[in-house]
């Protein structure tokens, strides 16, 4: 088992450089000067003209160094710029940066927030939400799954196979506007649709705050779970009418076994491992969709992060956000897979 | 959804797609659905404009007609039209011609050079123009140089990018909100006309300038489906964005179907480095979080250099194509050593005639599934960047960035139905694409995602 994990460990090694490569190269393929667009060029030091100041930008971020130099700066450990690692021509003062001291530098933007800081306050918002919906999502989508596997064919299970196809086929962006819509001022006026927190939280007690934040989760993990659960439901549902055809389920029924018995204890723990490393792709689907959805209801989360990153060309954000995201995606197919090993002695044994 | 009948149809893969459609009334309703959206989308000049489709008599010239509307066409709809009015004579056609309807080579080829003459031949002798830019034929009307009268209109007498600005953010009019006084005034709902308690100041009325050809102010036709900030049709732009929505789906599909049948086939055939090499190319995409991988490439393209709907569906197929690959490449992992490719090797044959002629076709079963299923997705991820705002470039709707529009919530129509058609059109993707795996790929799990 454990050579198990330490292969597919070392499997992720290439797979990463390969992610952070394909990101590197994306980010610098891109028209348009960092630089130029960046505010913290404009507005620092007024001493200095325009050109001076971009290029001292570029200077600071090692925006003028061979490509090379940029990628090993942003691999680390070593900090590469001027006021870098004495081994690299540096002045010492900060040794370390990089994905591999977990330093990303800092934000092209006016206030130079360091990426990893900001970065450490978006995952806060993004990861209890994506957690929290798969959680939903496989919560509800087993029963249901069995449900509709073992009433196949009635009215009831027909219905609910087309709402959930349908659910499946929404636009994620438009199904949160819908809950908006519906639920929101403008509709019910059941419950708020901005942010995570009301504008005066801060004032709140303790269980008022937590109540406050549970409210305006409500509709974002909705958008969320909604249609992972329509995907995973299907799933489910094809793996138990799958068993539920096999010999062996034959077998149980054959003997005289309850049909309780037949279909949670035999027909269902054959058909849940497969459904755990649906997991793995499960997850970056979420991570993706957070983009959408951290705009739709302007939540300050990692998905939203990454979009106004990209939108203002910061390449520091953009690297950080993405190999984040990837590593956690890689991470997820880890976990998931090990859970399947651990279920199944012959995948580990292959 | 339902089992694989043991008298499922033999045969090649078209015929058994066929077969699988024509046995599910969903799958059935969802082709009738999915060719009139495409309709509408090809005619779409024809059925909505600010163009008179005729004009009997202009300016000083007064015997000479023109075709204001199919001056305008750009050479890529003329022959969309042309190949979509041979497509509807098609069993007329059978009767006529084509005696056997077996025979279907010859009549698409025949189509396709008809209508790619058609358009090289438009595209030669008309003038070059701007595309989307609105005319002034409405105000020749208006003004009396041109006579009404003589003038022959397309159905619907608005145009995609023509603005009314007294009209921003119309409700659907044959809504009582939406009512308009003479004055110009809005009889009631949220925005009648209230007179501010401190000032005593009214806001302005803005009169609604009723254009010929246009449906009267409060006729329920004239905005059915409401106008947006600069009161544009929403109708009109729903129909004209369906070029966009529906072709990135197709477009992203067949890249990605081709560009991983190609990768697949040749990490699966040849083996070893190649192998390795892809494998390896296909896991870093694979533990991509797409929707990211897509937005970074996006907005490190050029507009200007590719359009952006060939940008976009390029980027999906970019994404998107390690699925298939995986596929096809098990599947010709599992022929590589079968008798018939060993001995189509023995006879001499090159590895692209034995890939291609003998190993494919057999293999790629479970690739058109996967590509059948990647239009649908691919749809809704071009819905989500036009959402955000990366997608095609304003005036041209689609849509997603139609949804985008307005965020508030008093401007509901907006939101409401370019989201619904999204929804409609990308379930019917999906209904298809399930009659073509019980076709091709009886298993009930979707083994795409097998484990890793």
């Amino acid at each position: 088992m454990l050579r198990y994990v330490l292969r597919r460990l070392a499997w992720m090694v290439p797979t990463l450089l390969g992610i952070t490569l394909v990101v590197f190269a994306a980010v610098h393929a891109a028209p348009g000067d960092a630089a130029a667009m960046a505010s913290s060029a404009e507005g620092s030091d007024p001493g200095l003209d325009l050109e001076a100041r971009r290029a001292q930008f570029r200077a600071e971020h090692l925006l003028d160094q061979p490509l090379t130099r940029q990628y090993l700066h942003f691999l680390g450990p070593f900090d590469l710029s001027p006021q870098g690692h004495p081994a690299f021509g540096g002045s010492g003062a900060h040794p370390w940066h990089g994905l591999l001291a977990l330093d990303f530098g800092r934000e092209f933007g006016r206030t130079g927030v360091p990426v990893a800081e900001e970065l450490g306050r978006r995952l806060a918002v993004t990861i209890p939400l994506a957690l929290l919906s798969i959680l939903l999502a496989y919560g509800i989508a087993i029963p249901l799954g069995i449900l509709s596997a073992v009433r196949r064919g009635s009215l009831g299970e027909r219905a609910a196979a087309l709402s959930l196809f349908a659910l499946h086929s929404v636009p994620a962006f438009w199904l949160g506007l819908m809950l908006i819509l519906l639920f929101g001022a403008a509709g019910l006026g059941w419950l708020p649709v901005v942010g995570l927190h009301d504008k005066d939280a801060q004032a709140f007690g303790p269980v008022a705050y937590a109540w406050d934040t549970v409210r305006h989760a409500i509709l974002p993990v909705a958008t969320l779970t909604l249609p992972t659960l329509a995907y995973l439901s299907r799933q489910v549902k094809g793996a138990m009418v799958e068993a539920l055809e096999s010999d062996y389920v034959r077998a149980a029924r054959a003997k005289g076994l309850p049909e309780r018995a037949v279909v949670l204890r035999h027909a269902l723990r054959n058909s849940l491992l497969p459904l755990v490393t649906l997991a793995g792709s499960i997850l970056p689907a979420l991570i993706g969709g957070s983009v959408v959805v951290e705009t739709v209801f302007t939540i300050p989360g990692m998905g939203r992060y990454a979009y106004e990153g990209l939108l203002s060309r910061d390449l520091n954000v953009i690297l950080a956000t993405t190999t984040l995201s990837a590593a956690m995606t890689l991470a997820g197919i880890l976990l998931a897979d090990l859970a399947y090993a651990v279920a199944d002695p012959r995948i580990r044994h292959a | 959804m339902r089992d694989a009948r043991p008298d499922e149809p033999r045969g090649d893969a078209l015929s058994r797609i066929r077969a699988a459609i024509r046995a599910r009334p969903f799958a059935r309703a969802a082709l009738a659905i999915l060719l009139l959206l495409y309709s509408a989308a090809i005619l779409a000049p024809l059925i909505a404009s600010d163009r008179p489709l005729l004009v009997g008599s202009s300016g000083g010239d007064p015997g000479r007609r023109r075709w204001p509307l199919l001056e305008a066409l750009s050479p890529l709809e003329v022959f969309l039209i042309v190949l979509w009015a041979l497509a509807l004579l098609a069993p007329l056609w059978r009767l006529a011609l084509f005696r056997r309807p077996s025979r279907r080579g010859p009549a698409l080829a025949a189509a396709l050079g008809a209508a790619l003459i058609a358009a090289l031949v438009f595209g030669a002798s008309s003038r070059a123009r701007a595309p989307f830019a609105t005319s002034d034929w409405k105000a020749r009307m208006a003004s009396g140089e041109i006579d009404p009268r003589t003038a022959v209109l397309p159905p619907i007498r608005m145009g995609f990018a023509e603005t009314n600005l007294a009209e921003a953010y119309r409700p659907p009019t044959w809504l009582h909100s939406a009512e308009i006084s003479e004055a110009g005034y809005y009889v009631r709902g949220p925005r009648a006309p209230v007179k501010d308690p401190v000032t005593g100041v009214v806001p302005a009325p803005s009169p609604v300038d009723v254009r010929p050809g246009e449906p009267a102010r409060n006729s329920p036709w004239r905005h059915p489906l409401g106008t947006d900030s600069l009161g544009r049709d929403l109708f009109v732009r729903l129909i004209y964005g369906a070029r966009v929505s529906l072709s990135v789906g197709l477009l992203s599909a067949a890249a990605l179907f081709l560009i991983g049948v190609l990768a697949g086939a040749a990490a699966g055939y040849f083996g070893g480095a190649v192998d390795l090499l892809l494998s390896r190319g296909i896991e870093v995409v694979l533990c991509f979080p797409a929707f990211f991988l897509v937005l970074l490439v996006l907005s490190s393209t050029d507009p200007d250099v590719l359009p952006p709907v060939l940008s976009i569906a390029l980027v999906i197929a970019l994404v998107g194509w390690p699925s298939v690959a995986r596929l096809v490449r098990a599947e010709v992992l599992r022929l590589r050593e079968a008798d018939f490719v060993v001995a189509a090797r023995a006879l001499g044959c090159s590895p692209a005639r034995t890939i291609l002629v003998h190993v494919l076709p057999n293999a790629l079963g479970p690739a058109i599934v996967a590509a059948s299923f990647a239009v649908g997705a691919g749809a809704l991820v071009e819905a989500a960047l036009s959402y955000l705002g990366l997608g095609v470039q304003h005036p041209i709707p689609s849509w997603g960035s139609l949804v985008s529009e307005s965020h508030h919530a008093g401007h509901w129509w907006l939101q409401l139905f370019p989201g619904l058609l999204i929804l409609l059109s990308v379930t019917c993707y999906n209904l298809v694409g399930e009659a073509v795996r019980e076709a091709l790929d009886p298993r009930l799990f979707d083994h795409q995602e097998t484990p890793r």
